[in-house]
């Protein structure tokens, strides 16, 4: 019996590390693929042991240095201020609607549900945030459109709220005379850090991947642009040079794409730090997508 | 402290989004006056042809026209290149100022797009070409007739040939100004000359020979080096020999590229695409293409970095290829394999001003500048003379010492995009008569007879979306020999027939015949 | 007739003694909402372009109205049929595999003993979930490629089998699209039914193994009846997601590949190409606001499902 038991766990842990060396090998041949040599690249192929290892990808990224350090800073500086915007106007209006007997509740639930199907596309945004909101052309322009509250997120918060906050702990507040606001700093929120790191770790990788909001609000100004917006529009530029194949005169122009090894230097520097710091919000994420897959 | 800062940072998102609301209110307003503004504009230029007469004597009352630039890259440069254009804007006294709008190819497809919606802050001038077509512009209504400015800048009309000026209107009315460039080329095998010694052929270096020669070539360069393929990519109209209308789907076409022949075919019916086909079939199966030629890209870096021998290049003389190809690492011999024709897909680009531009004479003012002032031409292909590019004593452009095409902050590389490159001076080439061989060459060359025929789409509309679509499902496979053709064609012709592709040849037929007659 | 005069007015007055209690929460709230309304809502107006022939010098209000014709136009191609199948049944494939997956490796995660190898697994299994869908567009082009991808080089033709033009052949590309996108959100969702699992009692278990139940016993009549309920909530959710998709992962990862489209085309992408290429604003938003009122009649459906199975978790 016990033997059976053991064989079973063995077996479970044998899988295990298979299915994570499956989610972990891709990431290993890309960063390989970025140190092989682009001759052997071509002619080998991708490989875990490269025949000829090369920096030269990363070399050429130092010499542009400037512009991968300054979209680094960017994508981090946007991060952060979008994912306190974030975090602030999604814990208001979540904790509003976490108040059961809310007036409107129910219509601001739809109202929020409601953004989650509709959208009026690409254009009537553009027009919206960049003619009368004016955010093209600077950095509000990755911050604001989109990506400063999801209604995905409110409604994990709502639920986190009434589900984790206990009703007797807020009426006896309320006995106390403390206020609606005192109540949220006071009791919900330290009773809710799980929740707030997971949507902070949602919302930042959100802003952290994001790229569509570069190239719509920094057309004038792509000196501006994140990382994420560096790589995409590489990415562009290749697929652009491969539909415009063999225009003659453009000939001498295609000449310019930056080689395989480049492209995944890229990919992989944008990678890294996710890697360096999710290991240390991987415990509330991981709670996170408890509650939120659930519940949400 | 933690409490304080949520607070703080709450305030402050109220105390925007208010700000928010209330420039909101104003802004729509504003917004919509200015389209109203613009639009009647644009009509009194389009009636009046009105001119750009009063010119403030305060250059910084003066109109700023913005521009697209190419690149493909951040032009960090663009600052210092802006300054040097409008600062010789002004010591002409040209009444209007400029805007570069650097737009990267990759995203133009987004970003033209929207900034053509864009009234408050629009692009006014910008070229079709890799965007759309002027067929495309017109209907989606993104250009405004240039009608108006017919007689006032007539000098700049005189300098294109007719049916080159034909190319870039509807109906009759112009919509944009072409590109100055060679309006006729012929393609040429163009091949390394080390392995064209090895294979004893370089001394016919120029040669004119047939489909079956160059084939034979092929088959010689990967019996002799298997480790490379003989040709980049195939997707090549001259060499199918045919005029498309512009139309790089080829959904009604005239063959031998359109010299002596009025009559629009379905290319894909006829037995000259299911010979192009099984030849394709065939060169595929000789291992004369790169591997996996649907995801490889498929591009002249190919044969810069060797793992191609060869590849198609086009061109109006053998030098100028030569000179096109003169920075590639290898050595090169070309075999010419058609005539010099042009087509209207020779001509390459068209400059048009936007229907959100606040001021189209101001605009026409600088399109007329960039077709007709050398140094306004110069300053956006070369960047400054000292700083981006020095002139030798043979009249040529070179970069600085140190400077490389990939580090140059300038984007030197597309002189072809802007109006008149011709106005330039070659750039790190020894050919020195590049543009004046150039200008000449439409002299030599055989045109179409449809040049400056433009197919106007809109009654086939629905049809040309679907057959769009078709075509990009089936044909790359056949261009590359990857399928069997008989079956794989009959497929792809009975969807073709399905998304009505008889429609458009019909139209395209009616609308040519009469295009003709009205010549 | 006065007793409910009274009562009305009675809640009315509650009402307002609420609303004046809660102001200081409507106004915290309120950046959120105006946030909304601009970034969602003011859009939204865009979507009469569904019924209009979009003209870039006319503008969203003034351009042309053209009736129904971007939708009969929709429905004219083949691509009508195309996509919707396409995003019906990936959908499906994804909830079908995807459960079976990350249930069974729920079950496994719980019978790891080592805390922290059950650590190591957890953390890992999420790496997917983190990057970017351009990244993965990356990576499986990594092992696809058919002139140097993994696959082909280090797998096929060391074996002696000719490689295959993976980005040529849509036959390949449902599983591969499955795969990917399994691979992608596994760790995601089996972490989700793990925690359901930690969450039973244990004195079912201890019970069992009393009784001396093997550890198959104990999944088979324990565990898997127990999650049943969490597994019949996520379906009903993911079906109210059956007409989206992840524009990334079938146009990145599938390099938009031309000879795949009959088996990557969905809503998504079709309402993409149709703006890119063909640059005609109407009929890409006539595709995408079907979309939308097709998905708002499946979440409302599922939605008063929900309710009865479980009140709690309904949306609204």
């Amino acid at each position: 019996m016990a033997g059976n038991n053991r064989g079973f766990r063995i077996a479970a842990n044998i899988i295990m590390t298979l299915l994570t060396i499956a989610c972990l090998t891709p990431f290993i041949l890309l960063l390989v693929a970025s140190i092989t040599d682009e001759a052997v690249l071509t002619l080998n192929g991708y490989s875990f042991i490269p025949e000829k290892i090369n920096f030269a990808a990363y070399n050429y990224l130092f010499m542009s240095i400037n512009r991968i350090a300054k979209a680094y800073g960017i994508t981090i500086f946007v991060t952060f201020v979008g994912t306190t915007l974030n975090i602030s106007m999604t814990t208001a209006f979540a904790y509003l609607l976490s108040k059961r007997d809310l007036p409107g509740r129910s219509f601001l639930s739809f109202f929020i549900f409601f953004t989650m199907l509709f959208s009026g596309g690409m254009i009537p945004s553009y027009i919206i945030w960049s003619q009368y909101m004016h955010v093209a052309d600077s950095l509000l322009g990755l911050i604001l459109p989109n990506l400063a509250m999801s209604a995905y997120n409110i409604i994990l918060m709502r639920t986190y709220f009434t589900t984790n906050v206990p009703l007797e702990i807020m009426e006896a507040a309320e006995i106390d005379s403390c206020s609606e606001i005192g109540m949220l700093f006071r009791i919900a929120l330290p009773l809710s850090k799980p929740m707030l790191s997971t949507v902070a770790l949602f919302s930042a990788l959100a802003y952290w991947n994001d790229w569509i909001n570069g190239l719509y609000y920094l057309i004038r100004r792509n000196d501006l642009y994140s990382i994420q917006n560096v790589l995409n529009s590489m990415m562009n530029n290749v697929q652009f040079l491969k539909e415009n194949t063999m225009d003659a005169s453009a000939a001498k122009f295609t000449s310019q794409i930056p080689t395989q090894g480049v492209r995944m230097a890229i990919a992989v520097i944008s990678v890294v730090p996710i890697m360096i710091i999710y290991p240390f919000f991987q415990k509330a994420f991981i709670k996170g997508i408890v509650i939120g897959g659930v519940k949400g | 402290m933690k409490k304080k800062a949520i607070a703080w940072v709450l305030t402050a998102v109220i105390a925007l989004s208010c700000c928010g609301c209330g420039s909101t209110g104003d802004n729509a307003g504003a917004a919509s006056d200015g389209t109203q503004a613009a639009a009647t504009e644009a009509g009194g230029a389009a009636e009046n042809g009105g001119a750009l007469t009063e010119v403030s004597s305060d250059p910084s009352e003066w109109p700023v026209v913005s521009i697209q630039v190419p690149a493909l890259t951040d032009l960090p440069d663009e600052p210092i290149v802006e300054d040097a254009l409008n600062e010789y804007l002004v010591s002409i006294n040209a009444g209007v100022k400029a805007n570069l709008v650097q737009s990267s190819f990759g995203d133009l497809a987004n970003q033209l797009t929207l900034m053509l919606s864009d009234n408050q802050n629009p692009l006014d001038l910008f070229c079709w070409r890799f965007y759309s077509t002027l067929d495309g512009c017109v209907k989606n209504e993104q250009c405004i007739p240039l009608d108006g400015y017919m007689e006032e800048y007539s000098d700049m009309w005189a300098i294109f040939p007719e049916n080159v000026l034909k190319t870039q209107q509807i109906g009759g009315v112009q919509y944009a100004v072409p590109s100055v460039d060679s309006y006729g080329t012929y393609e040429v095998y163009n091949l390394q000359k080390d392995i064209a010694e090895e294979l004893g052929i370089a001394d016919r270096d120029g040669e004119r020979i047939t489909k079956e020669e160059m084939t034979q070539i092929m088959k010689n360069v990967v019996e002799k080096h298997p480790e490379m393929a003989a040709m980049i990519n195939t997707n090549d109209e001259p060499f199918i020999g045919i005029d498309t209308f512009g139309n790089s789907n080829w959904l009604g076409v005239l063959l031998n590229r359109g010299v002596g022949t009025t009559e629009v075919v379905n290319l894909y019916e006829t037995q000259e695409w299911r010979d192009y086909c099984y030849m394709m079939k065939d060169w595929a199966d000789a291992g004369i293409f790169i591997d996996d030629p649907l995801n490889n890209e498929l591009t002249i870096s190919q044969y810069n970095n060797g793992i191609a021998a060869g590849c198609f290049l086009g061109g109006y003389s053998a030098d100028y290829i030569k000179a096109l190809i003169a920075y590639s690492p290898y050595e090169s011999v070309q075999f010419q394999l058609t005539d010099l024709v042009g087509t209207s897909s020779s001509v390459l680009g068209g400059w048009m001003i936007s229907t959100v531009c606040k001021n189209p004479d101001a605009a026409m003012k600088m399109l007329y500048l960039m077709t007709m002032d050398e140094n306004v031409a110069r300053i956006m292909i070369l960047g400054v003379e000292g700083v981006h590019y020095t002139v030798d004593e043979k009249g040529i452009a070179r970069r600085p010492e140190g400077v490389t095409q990939a580090t140059s902050t300038w984007n030197q590389d597309c002189p072809w995009f802007y109006p008149n490159q011709c106005l330039s001076i070659p750039l790190e080439t020894e050919m020195t008569t590049y543009y004046t061989d150039m200008l000449d060459a439409p002299n030599h060359a055989q045109f179409s007879e449809a040049m400056g025929f433009v197919f106007d789409s809109t009654p086939v509309y629905d049809q040309m979306a679907a057959c769009t679509t078709v075509v990009a499902q089936y044909r790359d496979a056949l261009l590359y020999g990857l399928v069997d053709v008989d079956s794989y064609l009959e497929k792809f012709n009975e969807e073709l027939k399905a998304a009505g592709i008889d429609d458009i040849i019909a139209a395209e037929q009616e609308q040519f015949d009469a295009w003709r007659a009205a010549q | 007739m006065e007793n409910k005069k009274l009562l009305k007015e009675k809640q009315r007055k509650q009402t307002r003694k609420k609303i004046k209690k809660y102001a200081p929460l409507y106004l915290c709230a309120l950046p959120g909402f105006i946030y909304l309304i601009i970034n969602n809502y003011l859009p939204m107006g865009g979507l009469i372009l569904a019924f209009k022939k979009y003209s870039f010098a006319k503008g969203i209000l003034n351009s042309p109205w053209n009736g129904i014709q971007n939708f009969t136009y929709l429905f004219g191609s083949k691509w009508a049929g195309i996509m919707f199948r396409n995003t019906i049944l990936y959908n499906l494939a994804f909830l079908f595999f995807g459960t079976i997956l990350a249930v069974f490796v729920a079950i496994l995660l719980n019978e790891v003993r080592s805390m922290r190898a059950k650590k190591t697994y957890q953390t890992l299994i999420l790496l997917p979930h983190l990057v970017s869908t351009v990244l993965i567009g990356y990576l499986v082009y990594a092992f696809l490629s058919s002139t140097n991808g993994f696959v082909n080089k280090s797998m096929l033709e060391p074996l002696g089998f000719a490689g295959i033009e993976w980005y040529t052949e849509a036959k390949y590309w449902p599983f591969i699209i499955v795969i990917v996108q399994l691979w992608r959100s596994f760790g995601f969702q089996s972490i989700v039914y793990f925690a359901t699992i930690i969450g039973f009692d244990k004195t079912y278990y201890e019970a069992a193994v009393v009784d001396g139940a093997t550890t198959w016993q104990q999944i088979t009549k324990i565990t898997l009846p127990l999650l049943k309920p969490t597994v019949i909530i996520l379906t009903i959710m993911a079906l109210g997601r059956m007409f989206a998709s992840d524009f990334g992962l079938f146009y990145q990862v599938p390099q938009n590949s031309g000879l795949l489209y009959e088996a990557t085309t969905t809503i998504d992408t079709f309402v993409y190409r149709t703006l890119m290429q063909d640059h005609d604003v109407g009929r890409s938003l006539a595709a995408g606001f079907l979309q939308s009122i097709l998905g708002f009649c499946v979440v409302m459906i599922t939605n008063a499902m929900v309710r009865k199975v479980e009140p709690d978790s309904a949306l609204f």
